[in-house]
């Protein structure tokens, strides 16, 4: 792994004002930060919602927080005082120009976090940034290849965690393996309080369920915790504490209504501050949860959990950031979909025998043996361990045996990225093409090759204007077959997209523009060449067919 | 001797205090009107006492009797160092004020005649007019000081009467003394002068320089000290100058008297009546005095005239004065003109009030000089003003006594006078000043005129005016407003189908009443959406009667624009009172007629659309195609048809619908019967040689001989820069001139005319440039829009005012005035009409550019924030 060694201290500007367990997700970004070297000065920029999450993420210097729900609000239904607007954004905007940071981070892929950095005009920038004419750039070749897995229908091929690409987006090798917080002690003396109030012992073994039925598709039936619960605290003994936010206090009483067994749950929903909630997870023997912020609250008190995948969830990316923890994902086609989409029928949900869930859990958090259990119990699903890979990556390890076709090419493309990014190894190259997509991509980057190094050319000859217009047309129209590729490609849709995202991010003059075009032409070259290589020696390896 | 000098001192220094106190100009200058006069007088009368005398610059020089500095203002340009003195305190305190920047000049008051100066410090000591009216110890007692101060060689120039001897009583400090000239030059031998010499004033000097009764005249005498005096007794010395000491009897005070008197006449003949008054009074004064009864009651009759109720009638008849507490008041015919209580007092207040108005530096306009008070009081304390007297004579009366307001008065109000505000003396209103009106209203007008108007415009669904009121919306935004065009123009096809369908007249009234309600929920919806402060319909605009009552209602001024003839469509009976203002093309009975149901009715003629309008270069082909000696592009209207079937021997196209398509006319005809498109009848109007405007008459045969109104083809071939024959209209002139349009009142002046420039194509040129600037300056929509807002502005203000206070886009601007690029952004999605949302606005006026400055920047992360906020409020 390339070790990046920082020589001087660095003003470092990091921003993430997507989501809360983003936040949690970041703190191994913060921490190597602070180790790369120990004056660097950390500022995090995040939205007024997660201002809590900031008070114990770690070894942050300066928290600006965003009150981004107050702006929507004023610019969609009070226009007439805009100069308040103006003047709030402007103030932050000015306070971060003039606190002259060095280097710049936005973990965050929307637009407005993207203007942000681009407005402080920071000398080094990495992440979702803008060009100037404001349109997004993808200044990073970890930002681009997590693009290129979630914008076309490769991201089931996705092996990386949003950690480890925050980490390695911001530049930081050197990070703890696991999520991190900070006052964890003060956290748990918050929640001993709390649950005196609701005279409930906490040194008896309890679970945390967090449901997480504000995301609902990604969150499994509420009949099914319900019936989980109710048969894990007759066979376990233990208590069980429900938590969730006010969007969950609602659907959390219904699931209590439910249950013979409420005296041993104790309904927190909506009733813990984030201390309270992450005292609570850390004194728990367990978490049972969906793919949600507490899961990462878990993850960073070294909570045992277990968490369902379902519908657009996917466990590579966003699964709990330390080893030894389960993770369950159904078995279907449609999966992981569009976290946009809607699903009426949510068959996932129903691949998670909620009986298996009882009696892995029983063993798991009791530390008992518990991969027999794992292993059978779930013949929809595939269950999964959480580890950390030689290379310090995060990785899933499938524990039972539930056939999954795209696990080799995942592998595969996790190779060749890891080769390429960090030049962990040296990948062969094949002109065995691995089938017709990836022969056609092959020969239409090498086509680019052709192409741009006459462009150079010409540009050096002064070739006449209509010249260069008609190379630059063919360009243009080769690269449309390389998108329509991105789009129908099973195989080498990502080397595509990931090609087209590398072309977004060319800058310079028409010069530099040519010589940066003709490397992208190569690297596609050279990755689909090297693809063909791993899918070549792994077809020989075993008889899998790695290409459906 | 001493102590009786002494006496007539205090005497005549209180004379000389008295006298220029009371016109200090009039005593030095025999009444001059300003001190530069006053100045030139004493330049003249210095070069006269210096005539020849070799003295440069560095010669110091004093006068005796300097008075108010009238003669050291000249001599303080030709010598480094001036000295003058004084008895009159008041003379010198004077001086000192109209000489301080002089630093030359140096004044002294002395109470004798010990001139307080070291002996021999001047090469020059003059006098002029100052020694003739003392007495002679007096006289001769200024000689010997003048022997003492003077250096050797130094020069004396006195002008002083010399003849007869005439001496007067000591305490007279006005009589003219007289010497007899060997007594005079006795004298100065005795003082150590030589080289006396006597010179004569010119013959064309203007004041009289005898004493015709006494054989006596004004000289200038000028000596050269060059020996010591050989006497140093006054006694002696008026013994050389006066043997006689017979003295006659004192005529200061008929001199004075009469100096007044004269005085006075002038200043009536000036109508000065005020000043002459004063001088009047202190005539009759003096002739107390004399005793002189006839003298007395002559005076006291000339005071109470001036004082009393005519004093001068004009030849007109319609204008005189009476002098009221010292004001000349106005009356115009029978009207006063200002208070007749208190003049001076009211139009004092009227000035603080208006001073209380106005910021230093703003431009006002006042109007009306009334007793003149008021315009004074205003002219202490503010510089930037202009002066407008309607009645010529009242203007002439006041300029005459106060001429250095001169430059601030104007003849007339020109529409484009720059000014901010006009005060009008309240008794002028009387007087209905078109011109002073139109100028207020402008000024009214102008404060909403400048702000951010949003206005919506309602065409019909066919007709006429259908392409007006897209002109109307494109002139509104060339002015910098929002404006909103509701074209109804696609309902046209549904319209007319109506009238196809196989239902009776009643039901197909029903059925157009539905889309009239249709397009009135339209115009509702519209309008509560975009809260515009004026609602401007044209002529057949799809609306109910309670529609446009809503939109009064809830804010929005209504404006109907009748761009038809208001005799021959007569729809507007139904909806003219529901508008808030009414525009008409005709004037006169039109107005009269529709004022009796509407509100605020004014004249608005249509105009040309120069972006639409303009002149432009055909082809060949097109030139054979719409090209040809006369055209015409229109209905075919009765009138028109009968005229031009006696045209067909001429090379003539008609184009347009409704016309008759049989033998003989169609042989007119080169296309079918249509509509034309602009760009169409604009290449008709180039590529014609003669255009011919006959406004259609459903019952004359050829035209309207009480036609009024312009139609808008005139104006729109005058912006082709093509030239037209228009049939005569009443208030054609009133936009053209006989220079820019040629009219035509009769079919043979017609054809006379249509022969006449055939053949002359550098006339038809000439006229139509001569059309087309005019057009270009005073008739385009823009311009009708701007005096369509001046109307409607100044007299719905407050309606206007509070509309736009209420509207969230004036907020809005208002608050981001100090943000260029935030003001910049929604100014520019204000005048394109894009909704009020954020979004929206951005997405229209910011998005797209390729560089963008800081201000910029944030507001482009504030749109992805607003964008984004589904994402950013659900991950929350």
């Amino acid at each position: 792994m390339k070790d990046k060694r920082v020589q001087s201290p660095r003003k470092c500007l990091i921003c993430n004002i997507a989501r809360f367990g983003d936040l949690l997700q970041m703190s191994p970004t913060l921490v190597g930060l602070k180790s790369e070297h120990p004056e660097n000065f950390v500022t995090l920029v995040t939205s007024t919602s997660f201002g809590e999450v900031t008070k114990i993420l770690p070894k942050v210097d300066k928290i600006l927080l965003l009150d981004l729900d107050w702006t929507i609000k004023k610019l969609s239904h009070d226009l007439t005082n805009f100069a308040e607007v103006y003047n709030k954004a402007s103030d932050i905007i000015d306070e971060l120009i003039s606190d002259n940071y060095t280097f710049g981070a936005n973990l965050s892929s929307n637009a407005a976090s993207s203007l942000l950095l681009k407005i402080i005009n920071l000398p080094e920038q990495r992440g979702w940034i803008a060009d100037d004419a404001g349109y997004r750039l993808l200044n990073s070749r970890w930002t681009r290849v997590l693009c290129a897995f979630l914008s076309g229908h490769t991201r089931h091929l996705n092996s990386f965690n949003v950690v480890d690409y925050f980490r390695l987006i911001a530049e930081v090798t050197r990070a703890p393996k696991h999520l991190v917080i900070e006052r964890q002690s003060e956290c748990n003396e918050a929640a001993r309080r709390l649950l005196q109030n609701f005279s409930f012992d906490p040194s008896m073994p309890f679970l945390v369920v967090h449901t997480g039925v504000s995301q609902m598709k990604r969150s499994w039936r509420l009949e099914y915790f319900a019936k989980f619960i109710d048969h894990f605290v007759e066979e376990s003994g233990w208590n069980v504490i429900l938590t969730g936010s006010g969007m969950e206090k609602i659907m959390n009483q219904v699931l209590v209504k439910e249950l013979k067994n409420k005296h041993k749950v104790l309904d927190l929903s909506d009733k813990t501050n984030i201390e309270e909630l992450t005292g609570v997870i850390s004194l728990a023997k367990g978490l049972l949860t969906g793919d949600t912020g507490p899961l990462h609250l878990a993850a960073a008190t070294n909570t045992k959990s277990i968490s369902l995948f379902v519908a657009s969830g996917w466990p590579y990316e966003t699964g709990p950031y330390r080893e030894g923890n389960l993770v369950i994902r159904p078995v279907i086609e449609c999966g992981p979909c569009s976290p946009n989409g809607v699903c009426s029928t949510v068959e996932c949900h129903d691949l998670i025998d909620w009986r298996s869930l009882v009696a892995l859990s029983k063993s798991f958090f009791l530390g008992e043996e518990f991969i027999t259990e794992a292993k059978n119990g779930f013949p929809d699903c595939f269950v999964y361990l959480t580890a950390v890979d030689d290379f310090g990556f995060f990785d899933l390890i499938q524990i039972n045996n539930t056939f999954d076709r795209y696990k080799e090419l995942r592998r595969l493309y996790r190779q060749l990225i890891l080769a390429d990014f960090e030049s962990i190894e040296q990948i062969p190259v094949s002109e065995d093409f691995c089938d017709k997509d990836a022969y056609t991509l092959c020969a239409l980057a090498r086509q680019g090759k052709e192409i741009t190094s006459k462009l150079l050319e010409s540009l050096k000859e002064k070739q006449s204007k209509a010249f260069l217009e008609s190379l630059t047309n063919q360009l243009e129209q080769l690269d449309e077959k390389i998108a329509e590729i991105a789009n129908l490609s099973q195989s080498v849709s990502l080397l595509a997209h990931l090609y087209l995202y590398e072309k977004e991010a060319i800058y310079g003059d028409v010069l530099e523009l040519g010589i940066q075009t003709l490397e992208n032409y190569r690297d596609l070259e050279t990755r689909v060449l090297q693809l063909n290589w791993l899918v070549n020696s792994l077809t020989r390896q075993s008889s899998l067919q790695i290409i459906s | 001797m001493r102590g009786k000098l002494k006496r007539v001192k205090s005497k005549a220094q209180q004379d000389w205090d008295e006298r220029i106190t009371l016109n200090y100009r009039l005593w030095m200058s025999d009444g001059v009107g300003s001190d530069e006069e006053m100045f030139e007088t004493g330049e003249r009368d210095l070069n006269l006492l210096l005539e020849g005398l070799p003295l440069n610059q560095e010669a110091s020089v004093l006068e005796i009797g300097c008075g108010v500095g009238r003669l050291l203002y000249a001599a303080s340009k030709r010598f480094k160092r001036i000295v003058g003195v004084d008895i009159s305190e008041v003379a010198i305190s004077k001086a000192k004020e109209l000489l301080k920047h002089l630093p030359n000049v140096e004044l002294n008051h002395v109470t004798s005649s010990k001139l307080g100066v070291p002996d021999q410090s001047f090469d020059l000591v003059f006098s002029f007019a100052t020694f003739p009216c003392l007495p002679t110890p007096e006289f001769c007692s200024y000689l010997l000081e003048c022997a003492r101060v003077l250096k050797f060689n130094g020069f004396l120039a006195i002008q002083i009467y010399l003849g007869e001897e005439l001496l007067y009583p000591d305490d007279d400090s006005l009589s003219l003394r007289s010497y007899k000239p060997e007594n005079l030059k006795a004298v100065f031998t005795v003082l150590g002068f030589e080289n006396i010499k006597i010179k004569s004033f010119p013959p064309d000097y203007p004041v009289a320089t005898s004493i015709p009764q006494h054989k006596t005249k004004a000289v200038i005498v000028v000596a050269q000290k060059l020996a010591p005096a050989k006497v140093s007794s006054v006694d002696q010395l008026v013994q050389i100058l006066a043997p006689s000491q017979t003295k006659l009897s004192s005529q200061a005070t008929q001199y004075e008297l009469c100096l007044y008197y004269n005085y006075a006449k002038k200043l009536i003949s000036e109508k000065n009546l005020s000043e002459a008054l004063k001088f009047v009074e202190k005539a009759v004064e003096l002739s107390r005095k004399l005793k002189d009864t006839e003298i007395e009651v002559e005076l006291a009759k000339l005071s109470s005239n001036l004082k009393g109720t005519t004093v001068f009638t004009f030849e007109s008849s319609d204008l005189k004065f009476e002098l009221i507490q010292g004001v000349a008041c106005p009356f115009y015919k029978g009207l006063p003109l200002t208070n007749t209580l208190n003049p001076k007092a009211y139009e004092q207040k009227f000035a603080e009030r208006v001073l209380e108005q106005v910021s230093a530096d703003q431009s006002i306009l006042l109007v009306g000089v009334g007793g003149g008070e008021w315009i004074e009081c205003v002219a202490k304390k503010h510089q930037r003003f202009l002066v407008f007297e309607p009645i010529k004579e009242i203007a002439e009366a006041f300029l005459s006594r106060s001429p250095i307001f001169k430059n601030k008065f104007v003849e007339r109000v020109p529409s484009n006078i720059e000014v901010s505000q006009v005060f009008m003396l309240p008794p002028y209103k009387q007087l209905n000043l078109r011109e002073v009106e139109h100028l207020q209203k402008r000024l009214i007008a102008k404060k909403l005129k400048e702000q951010n108007l949003s206005i919506m415009v309602i065409g019909p669904i066919s007709g006429g005016s259908l392409p007006i009121a897209r002109y109307v919306h494109s002139a509104i935004k060339n002015l910098g407003y929002r404006s909103t065009l509701l074209d109804f123009s696609s309902l046209a096809n549904a319209s007319s189908q109506i009238s196809e369908l196989p239902i009776d007249e009643c039901k197909a009234a029903s059925c157009h009443k539905s889309l009239v309600e249709y397009c009135s929920s339209v115009i509702k919806i519209v309008a509560e959406e975009e809260k515009p402060q004026l609602a401007v319909f044209l002529a057949q605009a799809p609306v109910n009667p309670q529609t446009l009552a809503e939109l009064s209602h809830a804010g929005i001024t209504t404006v109907f624009w009748f761009v038809e003839d208001y005799l021959r469509f007569k729809y507007w009976q139904e909806y003219a009172e529901f508008y808030d203002h009414f525009a008409v093309i005709q004037k006169g009975s039109a107005i009269l007629e529709i004022s009796k149901v509407a509100k605020n009715v004014f004249y608005l003629p249509v105009a040309a659309h120069p972006q639409t309008h303009h002149p432009i270069r055909l082809n060949r082909d097109e030139l054979e195609k719409y090209g040809s000696d006369l055209s015409f592009i229109g209905y075919g209207y009765p009138n028109r048809v009968k005229t031009f079937l006696r045209l067909l021997d001429y090379n003539f196209k008609v184009w347009g619908k409704m016309w008759p398509t049989t033998k003989p006319f169609n042989k007119l005809l080169p296309d079918k019967d249509r509509l034309l498109e602009p760009e169409e009848y604009i290449k008709i109007f180039c590529a014609s040689k003669i255009n011919l405007n006959l406004h259609s008459s459903t019952e004359k045969d050829f035209r309207e001989l009480s036609g009024d109104f312009v139609n808008p083809r005139t104006f729109e071939i005058a912006a082709c820069k093509a030239f037209q024959l228009v049939d005569s209209r009443s208030l054609l002139r009133e936009l053209y001139s006989e220079d820019e349009i040629v009219t035509f009142d009769s079919f043979e002046d017609l054809k006379e005319k249509i022969d006449y420039f055939l053949a002359r194509p550098f006339e038809r040129e000439k006229f139509a440039l001569q059309a087309y600037k005019r057009t270009l300056s005073d008739h385009t929509y823009e311009q009708r829009i701007d005096a369509l807002l001046t109307e409607v502005c100044s007299a719905s203000f407050q309606k206007i005012s509070d509309s736009l206070n209420n509207s969230p886009w004036t907020r809005l601007l208002k608050s981001i005035q100090n943000y260029p690029a935030a003001k910049r952004l929604f100014l520019t999605a204000f005048q394109k009409g894009v909704p009020f949302d954020f979004h929206k606005i951005c997405s229209s006026c910011l998005l797209g550019k390729t560089e963008y400055d800081l201000e910029e920047w944030k507001l482009l992360y504030l749109y992805h924030v607003n964008k984004n906020s589904k994402r950013f409020i659900k991950y929350a």
